[in-house]
């Protein structure tokens, strides 16, 4: 078993929407493309502000914890926020995980590290009081 | 046959509870030890708690007590509107039996979800703790086994 390089494999998880081939499905669905594709740091307090934010629907990605078994770091867990407008309602974020999973669909290969067992998983319909917008939350799992 | 694959369940599910309850122990240390939120009034890190649920035993008296602990905390805080909310554990099916992690307030959701999961620390606490969760476990059902 290989250590997973984390950054090459966070990289990875985040261009396969951001700029693959495999995400031109989803980013052509976006109204504001690549540019609706950000990192969760982007969305916070210290980055941009929701006016400043992308036309919605927008995804921002956090990588979770990668726990360590066997000395080897693996299993870690990625996770799409997906936000929209409240007037617009839920309608548009319900579409997000089908194209998330058609993104990932084909897999991802890290260096010489193959990733598999990606899953895609829809939370609650929920809200981001503190964004002021509607959220719903994906759950990518990359298991070397 | 079905009598003894019950006793064996059963057997199993016996022997693995030391090893979850050490865990749910190793669980909640890294959940209430996160630096992924600062707090205000204390009631969200005092009251984090893991436990094990299973058919005979649901765990509401660990719930509880976080609870209190967390009504205490936020009774007379002035610094933020949540509130103590005491959420039971339905409980496992039939030869089952969970970890649960979790925190008895009103915004512990709001914590683990807004701004793109700028403070959640849950999931995290896990998902980070899982193998050695597991491993804690196997070596339970070994030590009972041997």
């Amino acid at each position: 078993m290989a250590l997973i390089d984390l950054a090459a494999l966070t990289e990875a998880v985040y261009q396969r929407l951001k700029s693959d081939a495999a995400g031109l499905a989803l980013r052509n669905w976006l109204p504001s493309g690549a540019d609706a594709i950000l990192l969760a740091e982007d969305v916070r307090v210290e980055g941009l502000t929701v006016l400043e934010l992308p036309e919605r629907p927008l995804l921002a990605l956090r990588r979770g914890s990668a726990p360590q078994l066997d000395r080897i770091v693996t299993q870690p867990i990625y996770t799409w926020y997906c936000y929209d407008d409240p007037d617009v309602g839920y309608g548009r974020l319900e579409q997000l995980p089908y194209l998330i999973w058609q993104a990932y669909e084909s897999g991802l290969i890290v260096g010489t590290v193959g990733v598999g067992s990606i899953e895609v998983a829809a939370g609650a319909q929920t809200r981001d009081v503190s964004l002021g917008l509607l959220q719903m939350i994906t759950v990518t799992i990359g298991a070397v | 046959m079905l009598a003894n694959w019950r006793r064996l369940t059963r057997g199993t599910l016996q022997a693995i509870r030391p090893g979850m309850e050490a865990g749910a122990d190793l669980i909640e240390v890294a959940a209430a030890a996160t630096t992924a939120y600062r707090g205000m009034s204390g009631a969200t890190r005092a009251s984090t708690i893991a436990y094990v649920a299973d058919m005979s035993d649901r765990g509401d008296s660990e719930i509880v007590a976080a609870y209190n602990t967390a009504a205490g905390l936020l009774q007379s805080f002035q610094g933020h509107e949540g509130q103590a909310h005491l959420g039971l554990v339905r409980g496992p099916g039939a030869n089952q039996a969970w970890i649960v992690l979790t925190v008895p307030t009103d915004y512990i959701i709001s914590l683990e979800t807004e701004a793109a999961g700028e403070k959640a620390f849950l999931a995290d606490s896990l998902h980070g703790q899982a193998p050695a969760a597991f491993q804690a476990l196997v070596s339970s059902l070994r030590g009972a086994w041997h």
